[in-house]
């Protein structure tokens, strides 16, 4: 009997005003995330660069501090915030999610991590968990990709703690993008070279701020072309790659490298998972 | 248009490309006019400031009265400036210390870079004629696209006689097999095989040649910038000089007020030369600044801001059916004839919905100072049937003009489309 009481005196009486109170907080807090969440990520795509990006990864941010700001505003009327209320309510709250919540409320925690660190950001390509995706929203649990086949997918924060994060633009406008091309070992390689560079320098999806690298490799199979550029907008990567391929193989065979047969690709599979 | 002292290149000067100077306002314009495409972007509004002549009722000026008052830009006192700077590093010292030696200077050729809507041909032309130089023809598409460098063997070599190549844009594609003959060209011409020259080239393809053969210590020469005395100098005095028959005179259709003062006027129409006072022309200022400091595009804005009273065109009209389509002016000498400035020009707007086709378009004819519909189609990664359609609305935005096969970015929609490439990353100009 006693320790019901001393439980129910750690919570202050909840009239109407205080009610009200709570409303009018819990209200506004969701509404400003609503706004920030609708807003934001709208404006955004109406911009381009750094500019975009830049407001995406300001989305989870912001609703972070939406939420501590609401917590700070309703903790003082529901309880009074001394240090022995505090210490039993937080030791009451961390068992019960130790025991019963504990991946979500891991997962809650990420989301905060990720908010500060920033691993992913809305608009940001990553590869989390085998997935590579544009991230579409960063949520308090999980976050959303949509993936090239147009998959929408949700992982959870959690993954933060155990798997790596491959983000190919880190909140920026810049995304290195590979072409590559196998070709019979007998040719002309600053020919060849030229020609891929003149490839990557005519494709109109390339971005002139960020460098163009032929990367060459002898294999036991032949020799491989990487042609690594930068497209305007990460967006257009696939097709930036696919134009490069086009145009790339078309330039090669002029320049007199020779595609290597399928049965020699295999090889190149062989030689991997040999070496 | 009239210059007055036919030897002296007036308001031209050509300078080393990292001589440009913006004009004044043009930094503070640009963020007001990216202000205002955010604002109407997001709101759709357009707050107009109160003016002293609804523009709504004013009319625009026939051709003929226009072409009167704004004549096409007499290209052959730019190429004079050309010459005088020819002449200055051919003797050293304009070009920037340790740009190369003076060795090299007598027999390697230099470019002259123009904006767009600067006719760089016609003044390469005017000067090679003044010169006595040879003029090269770029080569054919089909010989750019085979990399033909039998074009290179018709050039003759250096015989201490100087050469012109007028149009550097045309004489490669954005095409991978498009920059062979560039590339050969470049390194004879930079090498001196054809002795001392001058390589014309528009600013966004000279932007793309640099990236494809990069020009360190090449020099680089261009016209430098209009501001606002220099255009109201050009723009006006040309029209009140005392051989003029009648003297025009402009009003800024927002305060009312004469856009150059009274005896500034006076002083041009009794001597033919600006009074030298430095005044305030904020409407003048103002173009400069909106044009960058180009010349050829303030002439396109500058004629469509010129604006008559209904009744005065009803006159026009009538004077130009009576004398068969020449304007006589039946008053006599000193008379005036009062002409409104608009105060803004209507830009055409980019399309709502702009996908990346729009951008491919719009960027490769403006590196190539202009392109066909078969060209675009062999240079863009889209259909024909998509790219003739994107030209197609884009023309009917206004944001496209056609000049003969060609498709040219509108002079009005300039700053609209090289603002639109800009924010999305595409290569631009230096200017």
């Amino acid at each position: 009997m006693n320790s019901s009481t001393e439980l129910t005196d750690l919570f202050n009486s909840l009239d109407q005003a205080a009610m009200l109170k709570l409303a009018m907080i819990v209200f506004g807090a969701l509404v400003l995330i609503i706004i920030s969440q609708r807003a934001l990520p709208w404006l955004a795509n109406r911009l381009h660069g750094s500019l975009r990006h830049f407001l995406l990864a300001s989305v989870p941010l912001i609703r972070l501090l939406l939420v501590v700001a609401a917590l700070i505003l309703t903790v003082p009327i529901v309880i009074e915030p001394s240090l022995r209320n505090m210490v039993t309510i937080l030791g009451a709250v961390g068992l019960a999610i130790g025991f019963a919540l504990k991946d979500y409320a891991s997962s809650l925690i990420a989301g905060v991590v990720s908010a500060f660190e920033q691993p992913y950001r809305p608009g940001d390509w990553v590869e989390i968990d085998g997935h590579y995706g544009e991230v579409m929203n960063v949520g308090m649990r999980t976050v959303a990709l949509v993936t090239v086949d147009d998959d929408y997918i949700t992982v959870p924060h959690l993954k933060l703690w155990s798997s790596a994060v491959r983000n190919a633009n880190n909140g920026t406008p810049t995304l290195q993008c590979n072409a590559s091309f196998y070709v019979h070992p007998e040719h002309d390689m600053s020919r060849a070279r030229e020609a891929l560079e003149s490839v990557a320098m005519t494709s109109p999806y390339l971005c002139f701020d960020e460098p163009v690298v032929v990367v060459i490799r002898e294999e036991i199979w032949g020799t491989k072309y990487t042609l690594r550029a930068y497209p305007v907008d990460p967006r257009q990567q696939f097709r930036f790659v696919t134009d490069l391929t086009a145009r790339g193989r078309e330039a090669l065979t002029r320049a007199g490298a020779r595609p290597l047969l399928p049965g020699s690709l295999a090889l190149e599979s062989i030689w991997t998972n040999w070496s | 248009m009239d210059e007055g002292n036919s030897s002296a290149p007036g308001p031209w000067h050509t300078v080393p490309i990292e001589e440009y100077t913006l004009p004044p306002d043009a930094r503070t314009n640009l963020v007001k006019k990216r202000w205002k495409a955010l604002r109407q972007r997001f709101s759709g509004e357009d707050g107009e400031a109160e003016v002293f002549r609804a523009e709504a009722d004013l009319r625009e000026l026939p051709n003929v009265r226009l072409a009167h008052i704004v004549p096409p830009i007499d290209w052959s006192s730019a190429a004079r400036s050309l010459a005088q700077a020819f002449s200055e590093v051919t003797q050293g010292g304009i070009l920037k210390p340790g740009a190369r030696s003076s060795k090299s200077e007598d027999t390697t050729p230099w470019f002259f870079v123009s904006q767009p809507y600067c006719d760089h041909g016609s003044i390469l032309e005017n000067w090679a004629a003044e010169h006595h130089a040879r003029v090269w023809q770029p080569p054919g598409t089909e010989q750019i696209l085979n990399g033909d460098s039998a074009w290179l063997e018709t050039l003759p070599k250096g015989n201490g006689q100087p050469w012109v190549l007028p149009a550097l844009e045309r004489c490669f594609f954005r095409h991978a097999n498009g920059l062979d003959l560039l590339r050969g060209f470049m390194e004879r011409a930079l090498s001196g095989e054809w002795g001392p020259g001058i390589i014309g080239c528009d600013s966004w393809a000279f932007a793309f040649v640099q990236r494809i053969f990069p020009l360190t210590g090449a020099p680089a020469m261009t016209l430098q910038a209009f501001d606002g005395p220099m255009l109201a100098d050009y723009f006006v005095r040309g029209r009140t000089t005392p051989a003029s028959r009648n003297q025009i005179r402009f009003f800024s259709a927002r305060s009312g007020e004469p856009l150059v003062p009274d005896e500034t006027q006076d002083a041009y129409a009794s001597t033919g030369a600006p009074s030298g006072d430095e005044q305030d022309l904020p409407e003048f200022r103002q173009l400069a600044a909106h044009c960058q400091g180009n010349p050829g595009l303030a002439w396109h804005y500058w004629r469509k801001q010129l604006r008559s009273e209904p009744e005065t065109e009803q006159q026009d009209r009538a004077e130009v059916r009576e004398t068969g389509g020449t304007t006589q002016n039946t008053d006599g000498p000193g008379s005036s004839d009062n002409v409104w400035v608009a105060q803004d020009v209507e830009t055409p707007p980019m399309p709502a919905e702009t996908d990346e086709d729009v951008a491919f378009v719009l960027h490769a004819i403006l590196l190539h100072r202009g392109l066909t519909t078969d060209l675009l189609t062999l240079l863009l990664p889209s259909p024909r049937a998509r790219i003739a359609s994107q030209l197609l609305r884009l023309q009917a935005l206004g944001l496209l003009t056609r000049d003969g096969e060609r498709w040219q970015v509108a002079p009005l929609a300039y700053s609209t489309v090289r603002e639109f490439l800009r924010v999305r990353r595409y290569l631009t100009d230096a200017f």
